[in-house]
């Protein structure tokens, strides 16, 4: 007997259609564009200092003379009657009060050794060791996606300088770079692409694409612009930071945009805070500024996609629980993770708290993951990508069909 | 079709001088064959340490450092103890950052001025080949320019075994891919302690470094070869004065890999059991097949391969058999120049066609950060990718334009381009080429126009 054609099964009996159609009617109320960003905070975010349990009877004890203030200019924004945000993340506290921001407490990956190299790889590439380096979580997810869906045929972008660890194995993604280099002129452009619309087709459309994502995500001059506008009130943040505000401008323009990518990347640097790091006004305090001011870049990079969006703000590990003798933080396990973006169901810290109590701590000095971060990935993917949990506990997280993905992290309306 | 005088320089070499496509057309192959005969021209002095001194000079910072951390563990740290920790730590950093400096702007100079820039592109193939991220660790930072000037210069003419035995020991590669912490658990040291082996180096080196994915290995086979590369530390271990190879490490007994059974012990298995690998048919295919890939584009006819592979069989991986069996191929030559030159070829190149001989370090890591291809970043064990396309995606090719501006504008005093354009391309000068040049607004962007044009880009 011959397999049923595709077009048979499209012309095929009331009972298949009626169950393949259930979903386009739910698409139809509300036509779906998701996009979906990762960003990853390298060096090791201190869960403790972002998203601070200030109820935990054992905090102040651990946290010595690094306790979050409660009142005063640098006051913390309570989230709850046990954690409280760090008050250099005014844009994050807005989104929470829109009901646009979550935070997972005490996650983890696997990964329970304390490197950043090998942290990051297994973060990155959704496995539980750090010697595969062929493709990532979020390629791969991108990669199951059905071929014709927008999300899928328009790919990622990525601000990196090549295609990051996460986003292998996708099979289109673009990459970005924040401004360096002195620009040349629309003009020389112009001559160039001309030049190889005679010579060199492959060269040719390399060129175009090039310029049409910097048409997307705006030119460099543009850009630096738009910065300077928003820095202005921003003395403190730092140079580095800067760029991680243009990629996020660019990446924010990039999914918006109605042929542009629907899923992007974007990192920032300076979490590993092993000296100075206090809460509001140290190392880590500038960091969390620069980090608020990427989201801020971000939502209104985004416009009206925004409401569209998920953005899961993930770091490699967390920090020591209590402060070291430089008055900075080392290498942990558990810490916070953040979803952000009007598709989220926000305004909640969803956690298993562990304690601080010196017995509950993971080898006596870190906060003990709880949650397995993948489960909070596998839980976005699903519902505001649509894509299959057993696909995701064996092809995008690979030997995790156990590990069942967190529900209610995304607004109904959006899944 | 492009002449085989640019070819030599292209598809063969690191891009033309000015008037050296003319100065070598009446024997544009005896050109690239003649440099088969000058390995020395892939050495590089400039007065780089030698392994003895790097040893000592990471012995020295790693114990000072590793002294002022104990000294902040014992509780009550003094403020003096604090910063001592912060002095060392810092010591070392500079030393690192200056021999990266160094490394990195001897290969460069190297590149720009060598006049056997094929010799050039092999020690290029074979870094890549068995490639090495500098960052992963702080003897690797330490050693990867070591690493590629004892065990790819010196042996990219030589033979493939001697260049895997002098690679797979190398610290720099024991320590990238872990195998420094292997340990046998029936070692002298496995039985006092709790300790296991690290396969990571052994599955790269049968995946990537010789018989390749296809290659029939098992992972029973990836853990023999794990059992035989324990002990193998590099020699590069902080304060403890440790053997590059300590038998206290190694766990004892015979091997049969890939159905080949190894008698000898200790040090002198490992030797073997990589003479196995290296002389094994499916290293001579999987090598035969990157080369090809590599020089003549992803689409290399088989009969190219099946060339390269019997010169590999046949001279038991002689590998200036190989490269002259490459050069005497006449689809070698005249395939048309599919693959886009990677940024780093391209920074050389650039610097070439002006004449350039020297480039301030600080400029060529910037650049080489902003084009996408940081010197020895790369992404994973396999390398930099090689198929014709890569490093064309998203904004590189207005990257590749913003940096030859840059270089034009700093470094160059270039005035008449429709000249030097004549000198660098002759009859290969594409008209479009030299008309877009001849009408540029100023002699920057002719430059760029000049550069950026398919000759520069492919090849």
């Amino acid at each position: 007997m011959l397999h049923p054609t595709r077009r048979g099964f499209l012309a095929g009996g009331a009972a298949f259609t009626a169950w393949a159609s259930i979903p386009k009617i739910a698409y139809a109320a509300r036509p779906r564009d998701p996009r979906y960003l990762t960003i990853i905070l390298r060096g090791g975010m201190d869960g403790l200092a972002a998203v601070a349990p200030v109820g935990d009877p054992a905090y102040e004890a651990v946290r010595d003379d690094a306790v979050m203030p409660l009142s005063g200019p640098n006051a913390a924004i309570p989230l709850d009657n046990f954690f409280a945000l760090n008050a250099r993340l005014p844009t994050v506290a807005d989104l929470y009060r829109r009901g646009e921001a979550l935070f997972v407490h005490a996650v983890q990956t696997p990964y329970r050794d304390r490197s950043h190299f090998q942290a990051q790889d297994v973060l990155e590439n959704g496995m539980t060791s750090d010697v595969h380096h062929r493709d990532g979580w979020l390629g791969r997810a991108i990669a199951e996606l059905p071929s014709a869906e927008r999300i899928a045929r328009q790919g990622g972008f990525a601000a990196a300088p090549s295609t990051p660890l996460v986003m292998r194995g996708a099979p289109n993604v673009v990459t970005w770079l924040p401004p360096g280099l002195p620009a040349t002129s629309d003009d020389t452009r112009a001559r160039l692409l001309s030049l190889y619309e005679h010579t060199d087709p492959v060269l040719a459309k390399a060129l175009a694409e090039g310029l049409k994502l910097e048409e997307v995500a705006g030119t460099e001059s543009d850009l630096a612009a738009s910065l300077d506008q928003q820095m202005m009130d921003m003395g403190q943040v730092r140079a580095i930071h800067r760029q991680a505000v243009s990629a996020a401008t660019a990446a924010g323009r990039s999914l918006a945009a109605d042929d542009g990518p629907r899923v992007g990347f974007l990192d920032m640097t300076g979490f590993d805070t092993h000296r100075g790091q206090r809460v509001v006004d140290g190392a880590l305090g500038m960091t969390l500024a620069g980090l608020d001011q990427v989201i801020s870049a971000l939502r209104s990079a985004l416009g009206d996609a925004w409401k569209d969006t998920v953005v899961a703000v993930v770091t490699e590990f967390g920090r020591t629980v209590r402060m070291n003798g430089s008055q900075g933080t080392d290498h942990g396990t558990a810490t916070v993770a953040m979803l952000l973006g009007g598709a989220v169901d926000g305004g909640r810290v969803v956690a298993d708290w562990p304690g601080l109590a010196d017995r509950a701590l993971y080898e006596g000095r870190d906060l003990y993951p709880t949650t397995d971060l993948r489960a909070v990935l596998k839980g976005t993917l699903r519902d505001h990508l649509g894509l299959d949990a057993r696909l995701l506990g064996t092809n995008v997280f690979p030997d995790t069909a156990d590990l069942r993905p967190l529900d209610g992290l995304i607004r109904a309306s959006s899944g | 079709m492009r002449s085989r005088a640019l070819t030599a320089l292209t598809r063969f070499g690191l891009g033309p001088r000015p008037g050296e496509v003319a100065a070598i057309s009446t024997d544009p192959v005896g050109f690239v064959l003649a440099q088969c005969d000058r390995p020395q021209s892939a050495l590089i002095d400039a007065g780089l340490l030698d392994r003895e001194t790097l040893r000592e000079q990471f012995m020295e910072l790693q114990g000072a450092l590793q002294e002022a951390s104990r000294a902040v563990r014992t509780g009550d740290t003094t403020p003096e103890e604090e910063e001592a920790r912060e002095m060392a730590v810092q010591d070392r950093s500079q030393m690192v950052q200056k021999l990266r400096r160094d490394e990195v702007s001897a290969r460069v100079d190297h590149g720009l001025t060598t006049d056997n820039p094929f010799v050039e592109r092999l020690v290029l193939f074979w870094s890549n080949h068995f490639a090495i991220e500098w960052r992963k660790a702080v003897q690797v930072r330490f050693t990867i320019g070591l690493f590629e000037r004892e065990a790819i210069r010196r042996n990219v003419l030589g033979r493939f075994d001697e260049m895997l035995i002098a690679s797979t020991t190398h610290p720099a590669m024991l320590t990238y891919l872990d195998n420094h912490r292997s340990i046998g658990p029936n070692s002298r040291m496995g039985q006092r302690r709790n300790s296991s082996i690290n396969e990571n180096l052994a599955r790269e080196l049968l995946e990537l470094h010789t018989v390749g994915v296809g290659g029939g290995y098992t992972q029973e086979d990836v853990i023999e070869l794990a059992n035989t590369l324990t002990g193998w530390n590099g020699g590069i271990m902080g304060r403890r004065n440790i053997p590059a190879f300590q038998w206290r490490w190694h766990e004892p007994g015979p091997r049969t890999i890939m159905g080949t059974h190894y008698t000898t012990e200790g040090e002198e298995q490992l030797t073997d059991v990589l003479l196995g690998l290296a002389h094994h048919p499916a290293t001579a295919r999987h090598i035969a097949t990157k080369f090809a890939r590599h020089f003549v584009g992803d689409d290399a006819p088989d009969s190219l391969i099946a060339d390269l592979e019997a010169s590999f069989v046949d001279t038991g991986g002689d590998l200036k058999a190989l490269s002259l069996t490459l050069l005497e191929s006449d689809v070698a030559w005249d395939a048309p120049p599919v693959k886009t030159v990677p940024p780093y070829d391209f920074m050389i190149g650039s610097g070439r066609a002006f004449g350039i001989s020297r480039l301030p370090e600080n400029f060529v890591l910037r650049s080489a950060r902003d084009l996408a291809q940081d010197v020895w970043a790369v992404p994973s064990p396999a390398g930099w990718p090689d198929d014709d396309r890569a490093f064309l995606g998203g904004d590189s090719l207005l990257e590749r334009m913003d940096y030859v501006l840059e270089l034009v504008r700093r470094h160059t005093s270039v005035r008449d381009v429709p000249e030097l354009a004549h000198r660098l391309l002759a009859d290969d000068l594409d008209p479009f080429v030299a008309e877009a040049v001849e009408r540029a607004e100023d002699p920057s962007q002719g430059a760029v126009l000049l550069l950026m044009s398919p000759a520069f880009q492919r090849r």
